[in-house]
């Protein structure tokens, strides 16, 4: 009898809404072709479902269709984000200063990393599982001027979560931009620019439902912006280039799939909290990392856990080979793994960072599948904990 | 039953991995990633386990329908093989890294990745057999392809890990490897075989060493009468045995014969100056036991060259002294010394110098034969 897959790596890819599956095929079919700046029907009728996928995504984030940005992923999101404001901040005479979290994703690291290519300073925030952003550094930055501030709703690797609203404040009150990276929050948190108070923020379509290959960027009003794809005049000349309608549809259809309402959050919450105790409860020496005890810090859906003396990488291959899907670390090119650079950063020895697997899964998970999780990971942590105590220890 | 089988992305271990698929076990691949290449441009062409090689390996993972993960093992590499490979050569040896590092990284975590997945046995693409002893216990054998035979790197499998491995192309040539490969219709069947050091862009290893900080210092040239015959550009740029390079007019061919450290010389000197009588071996290891006092085998002691007839025996201080049916050229510490009882290997270890030390050569240094300084000895 072969079972069927037990996919828990949403926070890497979210398997696609059956909605969205359904909106994207039937454009698909019955589309034509046209170019959505085209003066002619066909182009017109193109411009049409973009402007309706863009009404979308500004209906989940609380903005006017005008700043949407809509972009080819959420790194690109990102990436024309912060170049794109800090180069247009420097150029107006603002200092050249960017300040980001030291557990960002690496499409915010490397896109800093880049600036610091080219002359800017670029200051990294510590940041603790307990007390979270190191604020008097900020506050410090802030006070010697700086373009821009960016920092995660949600991390990507242990789901804690950031007070944006009260840091975009701070940044804001001293005349920084703030750039929120929401890919891990939407869906599970709310996201409503206007609450946050942010001038940016980044979302990425298939970290809730909908299809890779599509991501977004609020810009709020009269906030400058340099292009950083150069092309033609879409997206009002901030995003050169077409994008794939397509993946722009089901973009859109995901974001009204959402269920934003505080009921919905507290169960999605719960069932991440009862995952968690049972784990717990029949593994020893279990640790759960990068969150605090308060709920409200903690992203539903999303568990880092650490388990004692067993290897990651292990563990994520007997999951794989049991037909469980997780991860964990940060992959590179080849494949393999490293250990995190996030939960390093988090202050977590590197002992600790390689017994990490990250699980990660959505409202639409069912109960019988984290069941499944509950009965497959004890035995199987408990036979590689014994074989560590049994190895030969390498010299 | 489940194999976990090691890929490094060549034709060998993709036909390993057929041949174990075909017999019906479970194959799970693994693909061991040593070092960072970094840029494409640094990749040494014709080498092994690059990030190339790892995407064939997945390749063939994928068309033959099984399991493939990629396990990172830099820094044990780094670690264990080139650091050690830099110190031997500091030390005026040259060293044999790919025996180090079946050693201490790749079969030391392929065993462990083994046991954590649950498989019985790790299968490779070693050209090399097993045989059995009459008392059970299992050896190392010579493949049947005498010329692609490569049980000179895996002498130090001790009996407890070869229980675990097998060796599916043993008996196969390379011929008969390739056209497997072919008729599977596997992407690695005509590629070239790995040639270089893998860490080793273009096997200048002279560069590479420099690279990794050691420092060049040039020095005199003597010959075996003591004369000053020229300098040398650094020691490290030189093995027993080199003709080339030396940048001297000479009459005669001149060949090192020896790296004197202490004076920073070079010795060289004429062909049959290289031929000694024996040599020691020191940290031998034996695959099933050692064998009698003066007893006669064939070694390797270089993993080109043929066995030859030797008897060895144990000094006093735990070293192995070697001594050859007949004289053999070019005795180079650091190089591995293999002993064979006809196809059986029975063991083996690094060669610590010439059985005797002539005049003009500086006798072994002490470092090398007391506790071991490299890092990755077992």
């Amino acid at each position: 009898m072969k079972t069927s897959r037990l996919y828990l790596d949403h926070a890497a890819s979210s398997p696609m809404q059956a909605s969205v599956v359904e909106a994207m095929q039937s454009y698909l079919q019955s589309a034509g072709p046209g170019h959505p700046s085209s003066v002619h029907t066909e182009g017109r009728s193109q411009e049409a479902t973009v402007s309706e996928a863009r009404a979308r995504v500004a209906g989940l984030l609380n903005a006017h269709p005008a700043e949407i940005i809509l972009t080819g992923s959420g790194t690109e999101a990102a990436n024309l984000a912060i170049k794109g404001a800090a180069w247009a901040a420097r150029r107006a005479g603002r200092p050249a200063r960017v300040v980001l979290s030291s557990v960002e994703h690496e499409c915010v690291r490397e896109s800093c990393a880049s600036l610091s290519q080219h002359g800017f300073d670029v200051l990294t925030l510590p940041v603790s599982p307990h007390a979270g952003i190191d604020e008097r550094m900020l506050e410090q930055a802030l006070e010697q001027g700086t373009a821009l501030v960016s920092i995660q709703l949600a991390n990507h690797e242990t789901g804690l979560v950031f007070p944006i609203q009260a840091l975009a404040r701070r940044a804001r009150a001293a005349g920084a931009l703030f750039h929120c990276d929401a890919a891990m929050g939407v869906g599970r948190v709310p996201v409503s620019v206007d609450t946050l108070g942010v001038d940016l923020l980044t979302i990425s379509g298939h970290k809730f439902g909908g299809p890779p290959g599509a991501g977004a960027l609020y810009l709020r009003k009269g906030t400058a912006l340099e292009a950083q794809m150069h092309g033609g005049p879409q997206e009002r000349r901030r995003r050169g280039g077409g994008l794939s309608v397509v993946n722009l549809v089901g973009l859109g259809v995901a974001a009204t799939m959402l269920d934003p309402s505080p009921e919905a959050r507290e169960a999605f919450s719960q069932r991440t909290e009862r995952l968690w105790h049972r784990l717990r409860l029949e593994i020893p020496a279990l640790e759960r990392l990068g969150v605090p005890d308060a709920p409200d810090s903690r992203l539903p859906g999303l568990l880092c856990l650490a388990f004692s003396g067993v290897e990651g990488e292990s563990l994520l291959m007997n999951l794989d080979l049991a037909g469980i899907a997780a991860s964990s670390g940060a992959p590179c090119s080849s494949g393999s793994l490293t250990p995190s650079p996030v939960l390093l950063a988090l202050g977590y020895e590197e002992r600790v960072a390689r017994s990490a697997v990250r699980f990660s899964f959505g409202p639409e998970t069912t109960d019988a599948a984290l069941e499944r999780l509950g009965e497959v990971l004890p035995p199987l942590v408990a036979r590689l904990q014994r074989l560590t105590k049994t190895a030969r220890l390498h010299p | 039953m489940r194999v976990v089988v090691a890929m490094s992305g060549g034709v060998d271990s993709s036909v390993a991995a057929l041949c174990m698929h075909e017999a019906g076990h479970e194959v799970i691949g693994i693909s061991l990633r040593l070092w960072d290449y970094g840029s494409a441009g640094d990749v040494p062409a014709g080498s092994c386990c690059s990030p190339d090689d790892l995407y064939d390996a997945r390749r063939v993972a994928e068309r033959l329908g099984f399991p493939f993960y990629v396990i990172n093992t830099e820094s044990d590499f780094r670690r264990y093989v080139v650091d050690g490979f830099a110190d031997s050569y500091l030390r005026g040896e040259t060293p044999n890294p790919c025996v180090h590092c079946n050693d201490t990284v790749k079969f030391e975590r392929l065993l462990l990745v083994a046991d954590a997945l649950g498989a019985e046995m790790l299968a490779t693409g070693h050209y090399a057999r097993k045989a059995l002893l009459q008392d059970g216990r299992q050896v190392l054998r010579r493949a049947a392809d005498a010329g692609k035979d490569q049980t000179y790197f895996l002498f130090r499998l001790d009996e407890n890990r070869l229980r675990r491995i097998l060796f599916p192309l043993g008996d196969l040539t390379k011929t008969e490897v390739r056209a497997l490969a072919e008729a599977a219709g596997l992407p690695t069947a005509s590629k070239h075989d790995s040639q270089e050091l893998c860490f080793v862009p273009d096997n200048d290893y002279a560069r590479f060493l420099e690279q990794q900080g050691a420092a060049a210092v040039p020095g005199d040239i003597v010959d075996h009468q003591g004369n000053t015959r020229g300098r040398h550009r650094g020691l490290f740029h030189y093995t027993i045995g080199q003709r080339r390079g030396l940048g001297i007019a000479s009459p005669e061919p001149l060949y090192v014969l020896g790296l004197d450290l202490a004076r920073n010389r070079l010795l060289v000197g004429p062909d049959d100056r290289l031929f000694r009588s024996g040599l020691i071996v020191r940290d031998v290891s034996w695959i099933a036991g050692e064998p009698e006092e003066e007893t006669e085998l064939q070694v390797r002691i270089r993993s080109r060259a043929r066995e030859v007839p030797a008897r060895i025996r144990r000094l006093d201080d735990g070293r192995t002294a070697v001594t050859f049916a007949e004289p053999q050229r070019a005795i180079t510490p650091g190089q591995a010394c293999v002993f064979y009882q006809g196809e059986l290997v029975v063991g083996g270890g690094w060669i610590a110098g010439p059985l005797e030390a002539t005049a003009h050569e500086r006798p072994v240094p002490a470092s090398s034969s007391a506790t071991p300084v490299l890092p990755f000895q077992v």
